[in-house]
C-alpha cells in the first residue's frame, strides 16, 4: 500500500517535472524566435547548429540561458527558505538577502572595477553577511521570525538606497544599468555569465537535492527529526548557506529580480499537491516565471521594461493574497 | 522632564534648525562663507551670491516644511494605529500619492502644484484604505502585517510608476524624483501650496491633540471621558494623509522621516501630543535639511536625492526600533 502510494507520488512528480521542462523549453524557443526580427523555428535550429546568426546566438541565447539558470536558482533558494522557516513570507527577496548580494556586486563592479568570478564571490559574501546581520539583530527575542522579516525589510530599504548612491556616484545616469541593480533585468547577459552560473547552480542545487529527504523530515517538526537521525543544526545550516549562495549568485548576474523566489515555492507546492519533493519543481517554476515575464516585457508591451518590473507587478498581488490568507488562518504563520 | 527643561530643549532645537538652514543656503556646488551670505542678504544687490541664494532659499524653506509635514504625519499615524513602526513611506501611502500624480501628469497633462496636491491626496487616501484594509482583515492589524501590506502595495505601485514613466526618457528624466524623492526642484509656488496644506494639517492635529491623548489611554477609557473615538481617529487620519500626500505630490516619496523623528522626540519630551507635535515638526525640518545637505556634499558637484539619504539614515533606526518593539508574531 505504502509502496504503491510512494510509487504514485514519484510518478506524479516526474510528470510534473516533464511538463514544466517542456514548457520551459517551449518558452525558450519562443524567446529565441521572437524579437526585433522574427525567425522561424527552422531558422533558429539552423542558427544554433551553425552558430552563425548574431541575433540568435549572441543576443537571445545567453539571455534565455541566464533567465533559466537564475530563475532556477531563485526558485530553489526561495523554496528552501520557505520550507526551513515554515513560512511563505520568508524568502530571500523579501528578507533582503538578494539586495545584500546585489549591493556587494555593485560595489565590486563600480568601485573596485572587478568582473567575473570575483563578483560572484563578493555577492555571496554580501548575502551571507546580510543574512548574518538579520539573524543577529533578530536573535534573542521572543518572536524571532517576525523580527527577522521586519529587520529584513529595513535592511532592504537601506541596501537599495546604498545601491542608488553607488550608481549615481560612479556612472553618468545610465538608467538601464541602474534598473538592473534595483529591480533585476536580463539585459547585458553574456555567455561568460552562463558559464559562471552553470557549475554553481548545478553543484549547489545538487547538494540541496541530496539532503532534501532530511529537510522533509525536518519540516514535520524538530522533535520528530532528532530521533529519526537528522542532525538538525547541521542540516539547517547547510540548507541556509546553500540557499543564500544560490540567491546571491543569481542576484549578482541579473540583480534582485523581484518576487521570483517568493512566488515559486508556493506555486510548486500547489502544482505538486503537497508532494514530498517539490524542490526541482520550484526551480523549474522559477525559470518559467522569469522566461514568461521576459517574454512579456520584450515582446508584448510597447517598450522593453526590465524583467524585474514585470515580476514585481505579478508578485505583489500574490503577497497581498498570502497576507489575507494568513489573516484568515487566525494570524499564525 | 519639567516644563522649563522642555522649553529649553525646544529653543535649542529651533536654534539648530536655524543653523541648518544657514548651512543649506551656503553649502552646495558653490559654497559661501557666513559673512558673504549676510552681506548678500543685507545689500540685496544683483550680485552673484544673491542670485545663487535666491535659488537656494525656496529649496531650504520647502525642505523645512516638507520635513515638518512628514514628521507630524508620522506622529499622527503612529498614534492612530498605535503602532511604533507606522510611517507614510513604509505603509506605502507615499507611493499611492506618487502614482496618482504621475498618472495625472502623463495621461491628463495636469500641471501646477495645487492640482498635484489634490491628486496626491486622493491617491494617498485610497492607498491608506487599501493597506489598512489588507492588514486589518481577520485578526486586526499587527505591526508586521501593516508593514508587509505596505511593502507589497508599494512594490506594486512603484512598478506601475516605472511602467508609466519609463517609455519616454525625457519625462523619466524630469520625474526621476517620483522614484526616490527630491526637493531640488522646489520653487516659491510649491512652497506656498505646501505651506497652505501644512497649516491645515497642523491646525487639525492641534485641535485633535487633546482627544488623541485620551485615545492613547485606550478606546474604552477615552469613550468614557467623552471622546468620539472613531470620529477623532478618522479626522486625524485625514490630517496625516493630507500632510504626507502634499509633500509626496511635490517632492516624491520620502521614507523614514516620519518614522524616526517622533521616536527621537518622544525620548526628549514624552508622549503628550501638545508638546510632541511642535517638537516633531522642528525635528523633521532639521532631519530633512541635513539629509539634503548631505546629499549635496556626498555627491558633489552633483547631488544625491534626499529620499536616498533619508533611507540611508532611517533604515538603521527602523531596525533598532523593530528590535526593541514588542512584536506579537504574525
Amino acid at each position: 500500500m505504502i509502496k504503491k502510494l510512494a510509487y504514485r507520488q514519484r510518478r506524479q512528480m516526474w510528470v510534473c517535472i516533464c511538463l514544466l521542462s517542456f514548457m520551459v523549453i517551449l518558452f525558450s524557443g519562443l524567446e529565441l524566435m521572437w524579437g526585433n526580427t522574427f525567425y522561424s523555428p527552422w531558422e533558429v535550429i539552423q542558427a544554433l547548429v551553425h552558430q552563425d546568426n548574431f541575433a540568435v546566438v549572441q543576443l537571445r541565447l545567453p539571455r534565455v540561458l541566464v533567465g533559466i539558470l537564475c530563475g532556477f536558482a531563485f526558485g530553489i533558494a526561495g523554496h528552501s527558505f520557505q520550507t526551513m522557516f515554515r513560512n511563505p513570507l520568508a524568502s530571500p527577496d523579501i528578507m533582503g538577502v538578494s539586495s545584500g548580494a546585489a549591493s556587494f556586486a555593485v560595489f565590486g563592479l563600480l568601485v573596485l572595477h572587478k568582473s567575473g568570478i570575483v563578483i560572484s564571490i563578493l555577492s555571496v559574501m554580501g548575502a551571507l553577511f546580510t543574512s548574518f546581520l538579520i539573524y543577529r539583530f533578530a536573535n534573542n527575542t521572543d518572536s524571532k521570525l517576525t523580527k527577522m522579516i521586519l529587520v529584513g525589510l529595513g535592511m532592504q530599504a537601506f541596501l537599495q538606497a546604498l545601491i542608488s548612491y553607488m550608481i549615481l556616484k560612479a556612472a553618468p545616469n545610465d538608467l538601464s544599468n541602474a534598473m538592473r541593480w534595483l529591480s533585476g533585468s536580463l539585459n547585458h547577459s553574456s555567455m561568460d555569465e552562463v558559464l559562471r552560473l552553470l557549475p554553481i547552480v548545478v553543484l549547489i542545487g545538487g547538494i540541496l537535492m541530496w539532503i532534501q529527504p532530511h529537510v522533509q523530515i525536518l519540516k514535520l517538526s524538530k522533535e520528530m527529526a532528532i530521533p529519526l537521525g537528522v542532525n538538525v543544526k547541521r542540516i539547517q545550516m547547510l540548507v541556509f548557506v546553500c540557499a543564500v549562495i544560490l540567491a546571491a549568485v543569481a542576484a549578482s548576474t541579473t540583480g534582485p529580480i523581484a518576487s521570483v523566489a517568493f512566488l515559486s515555492g508556493p506555486i510548486a507546492q500547489k502544482i505538486s499537491r503537497q508532494n514530498q519533493n517539490s524542490l526541482p519543481i520550484a526551480g523549474l517554476v522559477g525559470s518559467l516565471i522569469v522566461l514568461l515575464a521576459d517574454c512579456i516585457s520584450q515582446n508584448v508591451l510597447p517598450i522593453r521594461y526590465p524583467v524585474g518590473v514585470i515580476t514585481g507587478v505579478l508578485g505583489a498581488p500574490y503577497l497581498i493574497y498570502t497576507l489575507l490568507r494568513l489573516n484568515k488562518k487566525g494570524g499564525r504563520g | 522632564m519639567k516644563t522649563k527643561g522642555k522649553i529649553f530643549v525646544f529653543v535649542l532645537l529651533v536654534i539648530l534648525l536655524a543653523i541648518v538652514m544657514f548651512l543649506s543656503l551656503s553649502i552646495g556646488a558653490k559654497s559661501f562663507s557666513f559673512s558673504a551670505l549676510l552681506e548678500a542678504f543685507m545689500t540685496q544687490n544683483e550680485s552673484f551670491e544673491f542670485s545663487v541664494i535666491q535659488q537656494r532659499l525656496p529649496r531650504t524653506i520647502f525642505g523645512v516644511l516638507a520635513g515638518a509635514s512628514l514628521a507630524v504625519s508620522g506622529c499622527l499615524m503612529q498614534n492612530i494605529t498605535r503602532n511604533p513602526i507606522a510611517d507614510p513611506g513604509i505603509l506605502g501611502v507615499n507611493s499611492g500619492a506618487a502614482l496618482f500624480v504621475v498618472c495625472g501628469i502623463s495621461f491628463f497633462h495636469i500641471s501646477g502644484p495645487f492640482p498635484y496636491i489634490v491628486l496626491g491626496f486622493l491617491g494617498a487616501l485610497l492607498t491608506s484604505f487599501l493597506v489598512y484594509g489588507i492588514a486589518s482583515s481577520g485578526m486586526g492589524a499587527t505591526p508586521l502585517k501593516l508593514v508587509l501590506a505596505g511593502a507589497a502595495v508599494s512594490i506594486a505601485l512603484q512598478s506601475i510608476i516605472s511602467m508609466i514613466t519609463m517609455p519616454n526618457t525625457q519625462v523619466m528624466d524630469t520625474f526621476r524624483f517620483w522614484q526616490t524623492g527630491s526637493i531640488s526642484g522646489a520653487d516659491w509656488s510649491s512652497v506656498r501650496s505646501l505651506l497652505f496644506c501644512f497649516g491645515i494639517g497642523m491646525v487639525l492635529s492641534f485641535a485633535l491633540a487633546h482627544s488623541l491623548n485620551m485615545i492613547s489611554l485606550g478606546d474604552e477609557l477615552a469613550t468614557g471621558l467623552g471622546v468620539r473615538v472613531q470620529k477623532t481617529r478618522a479626522i486625524a487620519a485625514l490630517a496625516g494623509v493630507l500632510l504626507c500626500a502634499s509633500v509626496t505630490a511635490l517632492a516624491g516619496p520620502i521614507a523614514f522621516v516620519g518614522l524616526m523623528i517622533p521616536h527621537v522626540m518622544r525620548l526628549l519630551c514624552g508622549n503628550n501630543l501638545f508638546v510632541l507635535l511642535p517638537f516633531s515638526a522642528v525635528g523633521g525640518g532639521i532631519l530633512l535639511l541635513v539629509s539634503d545637505i548631505l546629499g549635496r556634499v556626498l555627491l558633489a558637484p552633483s547631488q544625491l536625492e534626499v529620499g536616498i539619504v533619508s533611507a540611508l539614515l532611517g533604515a538603521p533606526v527602523f531596525i533598532g526600533i523593530v528590535r526593541k518593539a514588542k512584536v506579537k508574531g504574525l
